[in-house]
């Protein structure tokens, strides 16, 4: 063989094994996404068939609705109830699905699922990035308790494939489904993260629409629309007072309960006091974390301190009551100032 | 109506508490060991020791070291049946028993572990 030859087939395998070799990573986790993307809309996990994309399509917003609905195959995984004996009524109402939109979730177990069920609308997945994160941790799901595990977006695949995708209502991992590895929550996780807004949104928008400039005003007044008291971020979460506020409440309502202790079991007195402590607890970070209302926290600081002193008394009422009224200030305080 | 009263205050209190229970409830399907984020992170797999079914408190040993941990009122008993190609189920402190395989997920506090049970998976026999 000649040298020119063999120079031929050197630089020919070399140029070979370099269109081999993947292109770098133009922006670092990019293959993570896209790898999540296609598990979020072609994986099955070994189950029904339904995929994350069967409920939240990207072609309508990541959610569905009746007018969508109406126009899928009725053999869409979406209606697998009506053709599975093994899933049935028990699993999915195909009614609801298409008269309003709405799915079954096993929220409080899956002991009774012929009574023990709910129907929830299917929420959007995007903006997750800004959603998800709380002062109490992750809040996946409408009611913030949708994901297992460590309560993560990554681990709600998990609570997703085993509620919706399981060939029978028995619900076995290895026989029904699949769960997802490790690499494939990390993936999925990726792609949901990469939906929608990545940051907050910097109010006032400036938007080019007159109407749509009025009606931006109107949100954010508050003596108009007022809707930002609610939605302080144009829609996606409610505001910190209303948060803190609510906390408040729940946690009224809890020490109202032990100072009306006389039908409430004994047992329950120590869960009473800390779950009133823990909303207290929630409402101060919310309000000291957003320098919000320093003198309204102050009085839930102290409302606390008491809750703790009555803790460890015989007779807390008078300290429960107290604290009550700690926290009437500070509620009476953030609305005055709101 | 100071009856009336205290019943609406009973099905409140009950439904404050309840719907902390209500959260994760997947949790119960899950075999032991597949937790996602938290088995061999926050949990501790191993095979039971000794369980106080009364007391509450119980050792979980594995390869390396015990673990000692307490079932409160507020432990959630989990019964792993997958081994039998079952789902799993609720369980009782009357599944604690010494010799069977297990999972406990601790109490974190600030970062910090308690001795506290949040859920206990036990294999089924």
């Amino acid at each position: 063989m000649s040298s020119r030859k063999s120079l031929s087939i050197v630089i020919a395998l070399l140029l070979a094994t370099a269109c081999r070799e993947p292109p770098p990573d133009p922006i670092p986790g990019t293959e993570r996404i896209v790898e999540g993307r296609r598990l979020f809309f072609e994986e099955t996990f070994g189950g029904n068939g339904r995929t994350c994309g069967t409920c939240h399509p990207a072609r309508n917003n990541f959610t569905i609705d009746p007018t969508f609905v109406a126009k899928l195959p009725p053999d869409d995984p979406l209606f697998i109830a009506d053709t599975t004996p093994d899933l049935g009524h028990r699993f999915e109402n195909n009614k609801l699905i298409r008269g309003v939109g709405l799915i079954l979730e096993n929220l409080d177990g899956f002991a009774d699922l012929e009574n023990v069920f709910t129907q929830r609308g299917v929420p959007h997945t995007l903006a997750l990035r800004l959603s998800v994160a709380s002062p109490r941790g992750p809040q996946t799901g409408w009611s913030g308790d949708g994901a297992p595990g460590d309560r993560s977006l990554r681990s709600f695949a998990t609570g997703a494939v085993i509620q919706h995708f399981t060939k029978t209502v028995n619900r076995v991992p290895g026989v029904d489904f699949r769960l997802p590895t490790d690499t494939e929550l990390d993936a999925l996780d990726a792609f949901q993260l990469a939906l929608g807004r990545q940051e907050e949104l910097a109010l006032p928008l400036r938007l080019r629409s007159t109407v749509a400039l009025r009606g931006q005003a109107i949100f954010n007044s508050g003596t108009e629309g007022k809707c930002s008291a609610c939605h302080f971020n144009a829609g996606a979460n409610g505001s910190p007072q209303i948060n803190a506020l609510e906390n408040i409440r729940q946690s009224m309502v809890l020490l109202q309960a032990r100072v009306d202790s006389v039908l409430v079991p004994t047992e329950d007195f120590t869960a009473l006091l800390s779950r009133a402590q823990d909303e207290i607890n929630d409402a101060i970070i919310v309000l000291e974390g957003g320098g919000l209302h320093p003198d309204a926290a102050a009085r839930l600081v102290e409302g606390r301190r008491l809750i703790e002193e009555a803790s460890g008394r015989r007779r807390p009422a008078d300290l429960a009551r107290q604290a009550i009224a700690e926290l009437e200030r500070a509620r009476g305080l953030i609305i005055e100032t709101s | 109506m100071r009856l009336s009263f205290a019943v609406t205050v009973m099905a409140t209190v009950s439904l404050l508490l309840t719907s902390a229970q209500a959260q994760r409830a997947t949790e119960v399907l899950i075999p032991i060991g597949q937790s996602p984020g938290v088995s061999g992170i926050s949990s501790v797999i191993g095979t039971i020791a000794s369980c106080d079914q009364r007391g509450g408190a119980v050792t979980i040993s594995t390869e390396r070291e015990q673990h000692m941990a307490t079932l409160s009122t507020e432990t959630k008993i989990y019964l792993d049946r997958s081994a039998a190609k079952k789902s799993g189920t609720v369980g009782s402190r009357s599944d604690c028993q010494k010799g069977r395989r297990g999972e406990v997920k601790f109490v974190y506090e600030g970062g910090t572990r308690t001795a506290r049970v949040e859920w206990i998976k036990i294999q089924a026999e």
